[in-house]
């Protein structure tokens, strides 16, 4: 799915801001707008946020 | 009626440390404010009551919800170690304003009876701060005694 900051946060509910701060590690959402986030994306929890380290 | 909040999450998140920290500027800002009138102005009790009114009703509505939720400090758990340490350096801040207040206002020919003054006001201090603190720590062990057996009745319930 081809979605800007701005269109994920509006589809979701939140600002832009909100999103990029997300995306830079910046904020910590609660699990209510990972689930919605990963809903609106069709995407899982662990595809969106899930860190995988180099040594895994 | 509910209203939708126009904020998302984050933003509220930010608002609430913004008045957290307003908050409790205030609050301290508020008692420097009362003792500096009381202290180094020679204020009357009338013209600090205003704001100590305001200073207990923050203070005693703030521990009730504390003490509501179990909560106690930020870095220290309720406890004789806690309740020792608050009341030593609070007893030590608040005696050195007084003693230099007291100072500063009084003529004392009499340094003996000045040292005394002070002493006594420090034990009496520490003494008031930590029985305070020694009810509030205990009740709120209670009470979280008490949350966790609510929650875990209701786990019981669920299952």
């Amino acid at each position: 799915m081809d979605l800007s900051q701005e269109q994920l946060a509006e589809r979701v509910g939140v600002t832009r801001q909100t999103i990029g701060m997300i995306e830079a590690g910046n904020f910590n959402p609660s699990i209510q707008l990972c689930i919605a986030i990963c809903r609106t994306l069709n995407k899982t929890l662990n595809d969106i946020f899930w860190e995988v380290d180099d040594n895994e | 009626m509910n209203k939708k909040k126009k904020l998302d999450e984050r933003e509220i998140m930010e608002m609430y440390k913004i008045e957290h920290y307003g908050f409790w500027f205030m609050f301290w800002a508020l008692l420097a404010s009362i003792f500096i009138q009381f202290i180094f102005f020679d204020a009357s009790i009338k013209q600090v009551c205003g704001e100590w009114v305001v200073f207990m009703i923050a203070a005693v509505a703030s521990s009730i919800a504390y003490y509501r939720g179990g909560h106690y400090d930020y870095s220290t758990e309720p406890g004789i170690k806690s309740y020792l340490m608050y009341s030593v350096v609070f007893t030590i801040v608040f005696d050195a304003i007084v003693a230099i207040g007291l100072y500063v206002h009084h003529n004392y020919y009499n340094i003996t009876g000045f040292i005394i003054t002070i002493v006594l006001f420090a034990v009496m201090l520490f003494v008031v701060l930590f029985a305070a603190l020694a009810i509030i720590g205990e009740a709120t062990k209670k009470r979280r005694r008490k949350l966790e057996e609510q929650l875990d009745d209701s786990n019981d319930q669920e299952k």
